[in-house]
């Protein structure tokens, strides 16, 4: 595949630590899950190139710690994201409370016109491995809480598990619709917007994408 | 941003304790220079010749016996040196003058024997250890003063001696020492041992294994030299450290030495062996409780290096878990932070639990302070510092990093905070951790410095953060593999050792200082400004407060807090009731520390326990949530909110008791308005209109006196009035006690009794409502049937509104003057010592006269208006108005204005009036018209004299502003029908220039 025709979108994972942030992205990227993964000391680097359309999405993702006192470092990692997926573990409130926080952070402080994804991992916690029916009170975090804090705050909700592979391609694939859709859209503006740092201009022609060029993958 | 000044230079200190020698104490640079306890104090210091005699090498060199000599033979069998002998509590310390390496650290326990001996020239005193060191000091320091040194020596040595059996013991659990016992059974070199038979405890490795394939001959060979410099130079608690030492651990500690040597080498052990038995109490002490470090820790101990076998055992786990635990409790204002588990993961290899829980002691506190804290504002500053390195001492790449906007510091932070151990693979990153332990926090960065030189070129084809981290990746994972260099092959990481230590040696402590000097206060605000961002944004919603409020609230909170706690973190820190009253003090007009009265303090306790948690804590979460309710602007919410106050058991009742002291409280939050200090709405309006009546007054008598007056044009307003200000506080404040004695008065009246729900809840027929009640009548309430205590009653919510809203007084004090008795626009600021000077003195809060001129404009036109349709003479205008006819103080009045409006600037409307009477500047100290009989008064001279600024100078920028904004409006005036007006009444007035306007008014 020509690197030259790819996009390259930045997405950083936000959430409270132990949730699966690590686990979700070694599945789109490994397709693989570790069940005792070390935690993320500041943050890892991945990346990963899908299809949507014709078009391919090389995505270039910030994992962060979820520790409390790293959050105080998340600003550098979400600098300049084009999206983000806010994760939580659907058995564990206070995990929610924090996905909360985290939307109103880069709500605040994040690029403007940032896709983001709630995402309610450890789908399976919940799940009956033999009857695959929801085992009563498993669920600490509703479906429905879910969908409004998403739809309050302008995201995408989707519930995973990165540990049955549920539902985690499906939310980068979403994001990187969602992310050619908006391209499509902000065609018009783009050059006044598209200053200082290339890494943003998602509709720079391939001859023009510096990034991309360079890098012989 | 003075706040975040200050909380920045409070952890400043923190690090410059540790970074800053300049900043040390003598002792502090001794545990420094020695690492040594807190607990170890200078006793005596001299300088003295010292002679160091190995046995064992002494044996050597008598030829008895070269084999087992796995070290080169040193030139001679003593070390001889001079350099700084130093005595603690429980340490002897010898330094050698400009020397890095050599120095001498001897628990008194160690030494055995002192002998004097006789020497005509110096003091010489010879000491043997247990291990069979000798060491001869010369001191060639005045005779006194040696045998001073060396008498207070024998006091502390006596005094160690009884440490001889826990020494013994404590030496049984180190590997030096069974190496020593198993080795040197049958030496005849002289060197004494511990016998010790049972191999002591030491890390899961010899259980599990050592990570990495170091190959049984290497770890032998390694063994076989430390064993070597240990019984020439002692070890653990009495060690003669040199240059060999330095370079025995720069290649590499060998596994079953290297746990003991990480916790000789920056002083752990000390710790330990001072502190024995302290852990396994921690952890006995707090078995039962539980906390958020704890379920933190619960998080990760399966996932800490959970590759090595040991922790994928409970056995490991376990350990993991006691460790961290214990040390969450022995240093709560860290807890737990990620990085720590897979730090001591990494020490428990190689360490027992108590170990590895010491040297986590010593890295947190001495080696990395700041690294795992809850702001982790340690790292953040080194990531600076590095980047700045890097700029500096590789330019080529770090102008590449600028150019490309790559931030070296989020790729290099994991680095720093776990010593390389998620990062290198774990043989390499215990290499790292060997030097690091010896020479201290210089090594990461030299170590950091090496792996982007070594890459250099790679990295400069890289054009962002990603590519970064692919090249590192790929290097860190080919740290194993041979390479061509300089003629011979070499092992990547060999090549990276010999570049850091050789190239970037420069990079030293004093670098590191300079440099982390030179960014604190950037990485301190931008700490500061996130955590209060984030904080502000977690707090409840709250309606009647604004963002700027919260983020006044927010620092005025935590500068009360930071003046007695210097700790640089934040969050959920609980605030006492001496910082909420101090905070109080800030925030309203009716508290003042000056006068720390009972009912002050009352009411204060009333809000300070409502408005702290169940546990009866204060947080910034709690106080907000208080605050918010007492700012409603809704009159009915902020009496049943007030009510809710004295309502503790939440039934919507309060007992006569509370009453009684709901009553006082009243009282005392309304004493700047009863005592005349600031008037209310209804004194405003009062005074309002008798300014407009006096107004149409003047325009009667100029029209009758001839002057031709435009009734259409705009009203102008006077730019001061006078008045007798002691008569309307007077007035106010026999309005205010009328209001509480009428409060209590019907409150009684109305009150239910508990026995008989049904009772109306007003009894119509009582229609004693008289307001001028006096305290004596007040006391008497006291005999009232409704305190008789055998008939307890209550008053609820609604009864309570109700009798306020049955006081005009009470009742506008709640609609118009609560509320805006907080101070929450302003900016809390550190530079004055105490916030703002709102109060401090209340008796320069003599303030706002009136509210609106616009009102008095419209209030004159309405008069203007009836007089005219009423046909109404001056005369008789004139006898109204004689009522009126108050004299004040006036230089007084300027005075307490001039304070007021520092004070009261930004609260917004209750103080209008004063502004546009001050505004003019008009008011000094000679501008006496006591005798003043006329209604108009056009004092021009005190124009030209524009002295307002003497008497406004407290706030000097804002005033001028404020007085050319308002003499603009004046000139405006000036040009309409007021400049029409003849200086016709009296001889003050005559004076010439009279025709540019009214300018002052007397009532």
């Amino acid at each position: 595949m020509s690197a030259s025709s790819q996009i390259p979108v930045k997405l950083v994972l936000l959430g409270e630590a132990a949730v699966g942030k690590s686990s979700l992205v070694l599945r789109f990227v490994s397709n693989d899950f570790q069940e005792n993964k070390e935690p993320t000391i500041g943050a890892a680097f991945l990346t990963q190139r899908c299809t949507i359309g014709d078009k391919t999405i090389k995505f270039e993702i910030w994992d962060t710690a979820g520790q409390e006192r790293f959050a105080n470092l998340a600003h550098l990692y979400y600098r300049n994201a084009q999206a983000a997926l806010v994760v939580y573990d659907v058995t564990k409130p206070a995990s929610f409370i924090k996905a909360r926080h985290w939307m109103k952070e880069l709500k605040e402080q994040s690029t403007k016109n940032i896709v983001v994804a709630l995402v309610g991992n450890k789908f399976d916690l919940i799940l009956d491995e033999e009857t695959g029916e929801e085992i009563e009170g498993a669920r600490k975090v509703s479906v429905e809480e879910g969908k409004t804090l998403a739809e309050d705050e302008g995201a995408v909700f989707f519930e995973t598990s990165a540990k049955t592979a549920y539902n985690v391609n499906e939310v980068f694939m979403f994001i990187g619709e969602k992310l050619l859709e908006n391209l499509d859209k902000a065609q018009p503006e783009e050059t006044q917007s598209q200053t200082q740092n290339n890494r943003i201009d998602l509709t720079a022609t391939p001859q023009n994408d510096v990034n991309e060029n360079a890098c012989s993958c | 941003m003075d706040f975040f000044k200050n909380v920045a230079t409070l952890a400043q200190n923190a690090i410059e304790s540790i970074n800053n020698p300049n900043h040390l104490t003598p002792d502090q640079l001794m545990q420094e220079a020695y690492h040594l306890p807190a607990s170890e104090h200078i006793k005596e210091k001299i300088s003295a010749e010292y002679i160091i005699t190995s046995r064992v090498l002494y044996s050597f060199s008598e030829g008895t016996k070269h084999a087992g000599n796995y070290l080169p033979m040193p030139n001679s069998v003593n070390v001889r040196a001079i350099g700084e002998l130093t005595l603690t509590e429980n340490y002897l310390l010898l330094k050698k003058n400009d020397s890095a390496y050599d120095k001498v650290i001897f628990h008194l326990a160690t030494i055995d024997k002192v002998q004097k001996i006789p020497n005509v020239e110096l003091v010489q005193v010879r000491l043997s250890t247990h291990n069979g060191m000798i060491l001869d000091v010369l001191s060639d320091t005045i005779r006194s003063k040696a045998e001073y040194f060396w008498h207070i020596f024998s006091t502390q040595h006596q005094a160690a001696k009884n440490q001889v059996p826990k020494l013994i013991e404590f030496q049984k659990g180190l590997y030096s020492e069974y190496l020593i016992s198993k080795n040197c059974k049958n030496s005849k070199l002289g060197e004494k041992h511990i016998d010790i038979t049972s191999h002591p405890k030491g890390g899961l490795g010899l259980q599990f294994k050592f990570p990495g394939d170091q190959s049984k001959e290497q770890e032998v060979v390694k063994l076989k030299r430390w064993f070597e410099y240990s019984r020439r130079y002692g070890r653990n608690l009495e060690l003669v450290e040199n240059q060999i030492f330095n370079s025995l651990i720069l290649v590499g500690i060998p596994n079953r030495l290297r746990g003991e040597i990480w916790e000789l080498s920056y002083g752990a052990m000390y710790l330990r062996f001072e502190n024995v038995g302290e852990y396994e109490k921690i952890l006995a002490d707090n078995s039962d409780r539980k906390s958020f470090a704890i379920e933190e820790i619960e998080k990760d101990l399966n996932r800490s290096l959970p590759e090595y076998p040991a922790f994928q055992t409970k056995e490991g786990i376990n350990k993991l878990r006691r460790v961290l635990t214990a040390y969450s409790w022995k240093n709560p204002e860290i807890g737990y932070c990620q990085a720590m588990n897979i730090v001591v993961a990494a020490l428990l290899i190689f360490m027992t639990e108590e170990q590895a829980y010491w040297t986590l002691n010593v890295l947190c506190d001495k080696l990395i302070p700041g690294y795992y804290s809850k702001t982790m504002y340690g790292v953040l500053l080194d990531q600076k510092v590095f980047e700045a390195l890097v700029k500096k001492t590789i330019p080529a790449v770090g102008d590449h990093f600028v150019k490309h906007d790559i931030q070296l510091s989020i790729v290099s932070l994991p680095w720093f905070l776990s010593f390389f151990l998620n990062t290198m693979p774990l043989v390499f990153a215990f290499r790292v951790i060997d030097a690091f332990f010896y020479n201290g926090p210089k090594t990461l960065f030299q170590v950091a410095l090496a792996i982007i030189k070594v890459n250099s070129e790679k990295l400069l084809d890289c054009s962002d953060d990603g590519e970064c981290i692919a090249v590192f990746k790929e290097y860190f994972t080919s740290l194993d593999e041979v390479q061509p260099s300089h003629e011979r092959l070499k092992r990547q990481f060999d090549i990276l050792w010999e570049v850091a230590f050789n190239e970037f040696h420069v990079v030293d402590d004093k670098v590191l200082q300079k440099n982390r000097n030179a960014f604190k206060n950037e990485v301190f605000q931008g700490i500061d400004l996130f955590v209060k961002r984030a904080e502000i944004r977690n707090l409840p919603k709250t309606v009647h407060l604004t963002n700027d409020n919260l983020s006044n609230i927010y620092d005025r909170y935590y500068s009360k807090l930071l003046q007695d706690n210097s700790a640089p973190n934040r969050g959920n820190v609980s605030m006492d009731f001496d910082a909420f009253k101090m905070f109080m003090s800030e925030i309203t007009v009716w508290v003042n520390l000056e006068r720390d009265t009972r009912d002050q303090n009352n009411f204060l306790q009333r809000l300070y326990d409502n408005w702290s948690d169940e546990s009866g804590e204060m947080h910034l979460e709690t106080l907000v949530v208080g605050l918010n309710k007492l700012v409603d602007k809704d009159l009915m919410n902020a009496l049943s909110n007030f009510f809710a106050l004295y309502d503790t058991d939440k039934n919507g009742k309060i007992s006569k008791e509370t009453v009684l002291e709901l009553a006082e409280d009243l009282i005392f939050i309304t004493t700047p308005w009863r005592e005349g200090l600031i008037f209310d709405s209804i004194a405003n309006r009062e005074l309002e209109d008798q300014i407009a009546e006096r107004l149409v007054q003047r325009r009667q008598l100029l029209k009758q006196q001839g002057v031709q007056l435009n009734d259409d044009a705009e009203i102008a307003i006077p730019d001061e009035v006078k008045f007798d200000e002691d008569k309307w506080r007077t007035k106010q404040s026999v309005r205010y006690l009328s209001a509480s004695s009428n409060f209590l008065q019907l409150a009684f009246k109305y009150a239910q009794p508990y026995e008989d729900p049904d009772a109306p809840l007003i009894n119509l027929e009582d229609d004693d409502n008289d307001v001028s009640m006096s305290n004596k009548k007040l006391d008497s309430i006291t005999h009232n049937k409704a305190l008789d205590p055998t008939h307890p009653v209550y008053i609820t919510a609604s009864m309570f509104r109700m009798v306020i809203l049955a006081n005009e007084t009470y009742s506008s004090f709640f609609e118009n003057q609560f509320w805006k008795s907080f101070e929450l626009d302003k900016p809390g600021s550190m530079e004055n010592g105490v916030f703002g000077g709102m109060v401090g003195n209340i008796r320069g809060m003599v303030n706002n006269v009136m509210a609106d001129g616009a009102r008095v404009a419209t209030q004159v036109r309405k008069k203007m208006d009836e007089a005219r349709s009423r046909g109404d003479t001056v005369d008789s205008i004139e006898s109204g108005s004689s009522s009126f006819e108050l004299n004040s103080d006036l230089s007084n009045f300027a005075k307490a204005n001039g304070n007021n409006r520092t004070s009261m600037d930004s609260k917004g409307a209750d103080s209008v009036i004063t502004g546009w009477t001050l505004e003019s500047g008009v008011l000094a100290d000679n501008f006496d018209d006591a005798n003043i009989e006329d209604l108009i008064e056009i004092p021009e001279e005190k124009r030209l004299l524009g002295n307002s600024g003497e008497d406004n100078n407290i706030e000097p920028a804002k005033t001028k502003q404020e007085t050319s904004t308002s003499s603009e409006q004046n000139e405006d005036t000036d040009d309409d029908d007021f400049g029409n007006f003849i200086p016709a009444a009296g001889d003050n007035a005559a004076t010439g220039e009279v025709a540019s306007g009214i300018k002052d008014m007397t009532l």
